[in-house]
């Protein structure tokens, strides 16, 4: 627990906050000399040591912060390059959100999967959740479908409509979400998306709820509810289609970055506080977390849920 | 660079690879990514972006991709 940011503090405070046993007395300076303990640097906050020496130097000071930074990012091709790989953890796959941010790098138009999920790689009718960007139509699609009866629970949401486009940015339809056309995105050329799903409610227009920078893509199309129970999908894949023959199919061509999966349908509230930290600071959003793929030099997620392998796709840095 | 093999030609080149090539739809044909010198091949790409206007292409298009249609079955 950090220190607080602003109101009152006391040394009492800051040596509890450096787990040093209570009654101990000294002065500010020894404290700030990191004579009493160690003063952690990781800490977003900490005193500089440099005199006069005060106490608010101390606010938000967090003695058990680590370290956090991100230097990379995975870069597709959009050739060859695709992350599939065995789930072998607990990994949501009705109620979860994931949080996920991509710059594309296409050139021309062209279909593209962000998130997946199937039963067997390479069976196209087994049970599957495809979250794809439809090139041919514009359109962004969350798609569950079932394979015994291919039911669906669907959201496909044009980019270029309604008042899709104001979010989204990507106004022109032809065009399409392009390199020359990302839309609004920071100034790396990155959008954040971020899908929170319930796939256990009735009804998709309430089960499915997509995000493009922290704002409620308002307008969806071919919204269909008939498949709500349970599929059976034990593979998945970050970047292509895994349930087509050919691989990669539907291939992302850009960069992804920091995909966080949550086990709830995190409410848009939620979602504006994970698209706040940016790409460049802490997601310190716990709530519900499962794990993430940071796409920090590798490809392993946090918890060690998914054993996935990288086909191609490059680690770039300072993204 | 980027090379469009044969799967012949890709057999004999199989070995030498880090990463597995896209096929088309009757694996008849791959397009590889190989940053060192192949000497049998269909075709050369220089980017990755003429690779991919090839695979794309109207004429090229039914051999690589199923449609939209067959693929995402809506």
């Amino acid at each position: 627990m950090a220190l607080p940011s602003s109101g009152k503090i006391s040394v009492s405070d800051i040596l509890a906050e450096g787990g040093v046993a209570a009654g101990t007395t000294t002065a500010l300076s020894r404290l700030e000399a990191g004579s009493i303990f160690t003063i952690n640097t990781a800490s977003p906050s900490y005193p500089v040591g440099d005199p006069p020496h005060s106490l608010s130097e101390w606010y938000s000071y967090d003695h058990s912060a680590t370290s956090w930074s991100n230097d990379y990012a995975l870069d597709y091709d959009g050739v060859n390059d695709y992350v599939r790989g065995s789930i072998t953890g607990s990994i949501p796959n009705r109620t979860f959100t994931v949080s996920m941010w991509v710059r594309i790098d296409a050139t021309t138009k062209h279909n593209m999967s962000f998130y997946s999920f199937v039963g067997t790689a390479g069976t196209i009718t087994n049970d599957r959740l495809l979250i794809y960007y439809a090139a041919s139509l514009n359109r962004l699609i969350v798609q569950f479908r079932r394979g015994s009866d291919g039911a669906q629970y669907i959201q496909a949401y044009p980019l270029h409509d309604s008042g899709n486009a104001t979010v989204s940015g990507v106004t022109n339809s032809s065009t399409g979400w392009v390199a020359s056309q990302r839309g609004n995105t920071d100034a790396q050329g990155f959008t954040h998306l971020c899908f929170a799903i319930d796939q256990t409610q009735s009804s998709a227009a309430n089960g499915i709820e997509t995000y493009w920078n922290g704002n409620n893509l308002p307008y969806s199309v071919n919204n269909t509810s008939t498949c709500n129970t349970g599929l059976n999908c034990n593979y998945m894949s970050i970047g292509d289609n895994p349930s087509s023959s050919t691989a990669p199919s539907t291939p992302m061509e850009g960069v992804i970055d920091e995909v966080y999966l949550y086990s709830s349908q995190l409410s848009s509230t939620n979602v504006s506080t994970i698209y706040g930290y940016g790409r460049h600071n802490e997601n310190t959003f716990t709530t519900n977390y499962v794990t993430s793929w940071r796409m920090e030099n590798t490809v392993a997620d946090d918890s060690g849920y998914v054993s996935l392998t990288n086909n191609g796709a490059t680690f770039i840095t300072a993204p | 660079m980027y090379y469009l093999l044969t799967k012949q030609q890709y057999d004999a080149i199989a070995d030498a690879l880090t990463e597995l090539p896209a096929w088309n739809l009757n694996r008849s044909m791959c397009i590889a990514h190989y940053d060192s010198e192949i000497i049998e091949y269909e075709r050369i790409f220089t980017t990755s972006t003429e690779a991919i206007e090839y695979r794309n292409s109207a004429e090229n298009t039914a051999e690589w991709d199923l449609t939209d249609e067959e693929l995402f079955l809506i």
